[in-house]
């Protein structure tokens, strides 16, 4: 019985995970929808064409998929090769963008400015890049290691190091948020891969403790204490963070079962939630689509790292270690988003994957779910 | 597991590999952090969401009221007494910028300081309660009102960032007749004296209210849910001739006494109908520009308005200042007298003067007329004839020691309305007194303490030595003997000196009484709104004299213009025609120059309008108030002044 399912030829004939990419179109299609409703009264009221953004975001979610597509046709070789360039230009993009090079938008230099009004986020490919180079150091080169063989000492140390040093650069944008979604992508992967407990425990541990130590000693901005403050008590500072939590509250809170409908919400339509059509989308899914859009968000959102999980279950090492780190990646950034849309973690800034305008953040997640769906190919 | 075998075994090794249980166990993770981020939306959207959706209301909407446009008041003959005036007003919102505010102070040749003080919203601090602003907050704040057409047309076309040009309405009072204590004053909208206090609620209209809907940029759409109801335009009986008239020739008066030495601090006229106390006009002096409030008072302005040197403008004196009736009180000592049962066909001596309990009593002049009538004694208002009255009423009550007195000229005096308010439309009217025995006691009880320490100390903090002496000796006798009703005080009630104060109001509708034969009509200004609405408030009774009585006093009257002390002030008027019938009073209070009065009321025969003109330390009734009557009469009857 269990020889016959695994030479089932059905198995080989599907060729990825259809679920998997349903939830990331689904996601897309949403995240397109929102953005065009969250800006369009502004475009409008300015006298812009009013699909502007969205009409950029179709293209992120088309130039996304292309590159998901490519990345799904590679083999390892040329995923080593991908990686190791990938993960060098996200170093030299980092540095690009604390250079003068980089532009400063809310506090954070964050942005390479290119040719025909975009912009570049390096961050954004440090998380995907750093993620594939994970998962090709802790498994093995001959790809003859088992999931369940400890990671050799020098690869961990590695990931360590080249996770550590993407980590230090984001820090200094500063993009606290970034930080702590690569760190518990790369925690995830070592976890999976089978690293000792102790290690586990000392890496969050010191982790916590480097944080409480900023935090104490001030080397944070200003702004990231206030986002902290602001989490523990909303009403604090009604006009500033606290006020950005708020309005997503209210927004979400005016939402209903059904939903005010696409660009009726009045909150959101009044662009009350500042950043409404990026970090804080999720507040115009909550006025305009209701609680049934906005489950039906977390749904797809969670159905999709889920049939990742899955992919990992039956991928071999290499597979399943990439498909965790995507997983633990796209997690914490969604969870976290959608947390603090929902008032429940403090505000780090992060979009929601696949949803959020944002043309590196749409390409770098479809990445992602590219590298995911060739994992799930039997 | 080996080492060399492949992950994808059978799941049955699957499921005992503990990568798979670490990979499980991240599955367990997402669906429980999934279902978590589930629960709290839909807590968000069920539990809570009526409370976040009344603070969403909060935040992105906003009532606003839209003023309705206030009632006109109007005259008899439908002449604008106030009205609204669309004037350009200048706002500032809270973006406006340092250089802007520069721009304007240049453009407008205001202080830029004087911006920002209309800037600061009371409360705030630095915010002056004179210039703060008190509207709704969020509003664009009025910095500049009442601003001319070029000006505010230049000021709009500059496009200064958050300066804005806008049209107001502002209350105007257009008529040549300044009537400025009978139309009152706003502020804040609301109506402050005068008929724009006493009528406020009618004027005012009710105001609208819209929606205003926000959003985070603060581009406000309204939406009006409730249309404004104008203000109801508020009919009077007033003439603007008239009053024109009156206002004329009270000022006129009050300069010729001046030029004659008199200090003449202010002075009244009241023009009313004596058959149903509709005012025709009420003239105060000295007065003040209705128009002023419309841009706003300074502290050095609204000092001025309020102070004694400059003769208190704001006081109403009509209805609002006090002062013995004098000899115009005698008419009513010939009702009392006639009362009380003395002869009105009888003959009566006018002595020079007259000795009371070792006090001597002296005619106005010392003149002596001789035996004559009591009408006589009226129309050349001998004081002798009416000192002798008020003696007998008050031997007859007892005198000093009256158990149960008639007090015929006190009850009288009261019952023609003297010493109580009249009721007019008006607001702050003052009531003034006409005591009786009981009173004075009364009074005596709660001062003597205050005289009989003055008794002892003097007064010291008095300059003047003479008048520290005889207050100190007024102190003493009132402290021994306060409480009586003496014989000086009936003789001085008699002649309507003393403790008797009335406005010139109440010695309106007392001679109004005489006049129409005994109603006590309610004198007011209003006489209804456009909508219809008639006023027409009940007379506040009937004197209890005799008509007969009434027609007599009336008869007597009317010959004082022609024979008796009104007879120069009306030389030459046609009183064949037009008989007036008149009394004139010269007050005495201690200190002071005399008060001169003039009650009269016309055509004497068949009474339609009755006229009182009193100057404040004036001189004589009859040569500084006289005129001023007979003016009125010339106007009101189209007589062309000879």
């Amino acid at each position: 019985m269990t020889t016959f399912v695994t030479s089932r030829p059905a198995v080989t004939i599907r060729r990825f995970d259809h679920w998997l990419l349903a939830c990331a179109v689904s996601l897309s299609v949403i995240g397109v929808a929102m953005v065009y409703s969250t800006t369009w009264t502004r475009l409008v009221a300015d006298g812009d064409p009013g699909g502007y953004f969205a009409t950029r975001q179709a293209l992120f979610v088309v130039l996304g998929m292309i590159a998901a597509w490519i990345v799904y046709r590679l083999e390892r070789p040329a995923l080593i090769v991908l990686a190791a360039s990938g993960y060098g230009a996200s170093i030299l993009g980092l540095l690009a963008v604390l250079s003068p090079l980089g532009t400063t938008i809310n506090g954070t230099r964050a942005w390479l400015t290119l040719p025909g009004g975009f912009t570049l986020q390096p961050a954004e490919f440090a998380k995907v890049f750093t993620v594939l180079l994970a998962a090709l150091w802790l498994s093995d080169r001959q790809g003859a290691r088992g999931l369940d063989d400890p990671p050799e000492a020098r690869a961990v140390l590695g990931v360590l190091g080249a996770a550590g040093l993407v980590c230090a650069l984001l820090l200094l944008q500063p993009d606290l948020g970034s930080a702590i979604v690569i760190g518990a992508a790369v925690l995830g992967v070592l976890f999976v891969a089978g690293v000792r407990r102790r290690l586990l425990v000392i890496l969050l541990v010191g982790g916590a403790a480097a944080a409480v130590s900023a935090y104490v000693l001030g080397v944070l901005d200003a702004y990231q204490v206030a986002r902290f403050t602001a989490f523990l008590d909303p009403g604090a500072d009604p006009q500033g963070v606290g006020y950005n939590v708020q309005q997503a509250l209210i927004a979400i809170g005016t939402g209903g079962v059904s939903g005010q409908g696409l660009l009726s919400g009045v909150h959101t339509q009044g662009a009350f939630v500042p950043y409404q059509y990026t970090d804080f989308i999720f507040s115009a899914v909550g006025e305009e689509l209701g609680m049934l859009g906005g489950l039906l968000v977390i749904g797809l959102f969670v159905g999709l790292l889920y049939r990742a999980a899955t992919a990992a279950l039956h991928a071999d090492r290499f597979g399943a270690l990439l498909a965790t780190g995507v997983v633990c990646w796209l997690g914490a950034q969604g969870f976290e988003n959608l947390g603090m849309n929902l008032g429940l973690l403090p505000v780090t800034g992060v979009p929601l994957p696949l949803v959020s305008y944002g043309g590196s953040s749409v390409i770098a997640a479809w990445i992602g779910v590219g590298l995911v769906l060739k994992v799930s190919r039997r | 597991m080996t080492v060399d075998s492949p992950v994808r075994t059978t799941p049955t090794k699957t499921r005992r590999s503990p990568a798979h249980r670490r990979l499980r166990l991240l599955q367990v993770l997402i669906l429980a952090v999934g279902l978590t981020v589930a629960a709290r939306l839909v807590w968000i959207q069920t539990a809570q969401s009526s409370d976040l959706a009344l603070k969403a209301q909060a935040i992105q909407t906003d009532l606003v009221d839209l003023p309705a446009a206030r009632g006109d008041i109007v005259d008899r003959n439908g002449n604008l007494l106030a009205g609204n005036r669309t004037t350009f007003q200048v706002s500032a919102d809270e973006t406006v910028s340092q250089a802007a505010l520069q721009r304007l102070s240049q453009m407008s040749s205001v202080p830029v300081a004087d911006l920002q003080a209309r800037l600061l919203v009371c409360g705030q601090p630095g915010a002056q309660p004179g210039t703060c602003y008190r509207g709704q907050p969020g509003e664009p704040i009025p910095v500049l009102s009442d601003v001319s057409i070029p000006i505010a047309l230049s000021i709009d076309d500059a496009g200064l960032p958050g300066i804005s040009v806008s049209r107001a309405a502002v209350r105007d009072y257009p008529s040549k007749a300044n009537a400025a204590h009978l139309l009152g004053y706003l502020r804040e909208g609301a109506g402050q004296s005068g008929l724009e206090a006493q009528y406020d609620l009618m004027l005012q209209g009710e105001p609208g209210q819209a929606v205003r809907e926000l959003n985070r940029e603060g581009q406000p759409q309204r939406r009006t849910t409730k249309q404004p109801v104008a203000g109801q335009t508020l009919v009077t009986s007033l003439d603007i001739e008239t009053q024109k008239v009156a206002e004329r020739a009270l000022r006129k008066a009050v300069t010729g006494a001046r030029r004659e030495g008199y200090k003449a601090t202010g002075g009244s006229v009241v023009v009313m109908d004596a058959r149903n106390g509709q005012i025709r006009a009420m003239a105060s002096y000295p007065t003040y520009d209705p128009n002023i409030w419309a841009k706003g008072l300074s502290e050095a302005e609204y000092a001025d308005l309020t102070d004694k040197k400059s003769g208190q403008p704001l006081v109403f004196r009509p209805a609002q200042s006090v002062a013995p009736p004098a000899s115009t009180f005698k008419a009513f000592t010939t009702v009392a007298a006639s009362e009380a049962g003395f002869d009105l066909n009888g003959t009566y001596d006018c002595p020079a003067l007259l000795t009371v309990g070792g006090q001597t009593f002296t005619n106005y002049e010392t003149r002596a007329y001789g035996p004559m009538s009591l009408a006589r004694a009226l129309s050349v208002s001998c004081d002798t004839v009416f000192y002798r009255l008020g003696y007998k009423m008050w031997k007859r009550d007892g005198g000093l020691e009256a158990t149960q007195p008639e007090e015929h000229v006190v009850r009288t005096a009261r019952d023609f309305g003297l010493g109580s308010t009249t009721g007019v439309d008006l607001p702050g009217e003052s009531a003034g007194s006409v005591p009786d025995r009981e009173q004075v006691r009364s009074e005596f009880e709660q001062s003597r303490d205050d005289y009989c320490a003055r008794a002892r100390t003097g007064y010291p903090e008095e300059s003047n030595r003479a008048r520290a002496r005889l207050l100190k000796a007024y102190a003493r006798d009132y402290c021994r003997s306060g409480d009586q009703y003496r014989a000086g005080d009936a003789l001085n009630t008699a002649i309507g000196q003393g403790r008797s104060l009335v406005t010139p109001l109440q010695l309106a509708t007392a001679y109004a009484a005489i006049a129409n034969g005994g109603t006590r009509v309610t004198p007011h200004l209003a006489t209804g709104f456009e909508n219809g609405t008639t006023i027409d408030p009940a007379p506040r009774g009937t004197v209890s004299a005799r008509p007969a009585t009434l027609a007599y006093v009336r008869r007597a009257l009317a010959t004082t213009t022609v024979t008796g002390t009104a007879s120069g002030a009306f030389l030459g008027f046609p009183l064949d025609q037009y008989p007036v019938a008149a009394k004139t009073g010269t007050a005495e209070v201690a200190g002071k120059q005399s008060t001169s009065w003039f009650a009269s009321f016309a055509p004497a025969d068949d009474p339609e309008y009755v006229v009182v003109v009193n100057v404040d330390q004036g001189g004589l009734g009859a040569a500084t108030s006289g005129p001023v009557a007979r003016a009125v009469y010339e106007q009101m009857f189209g007589i062309a002044a000879p």
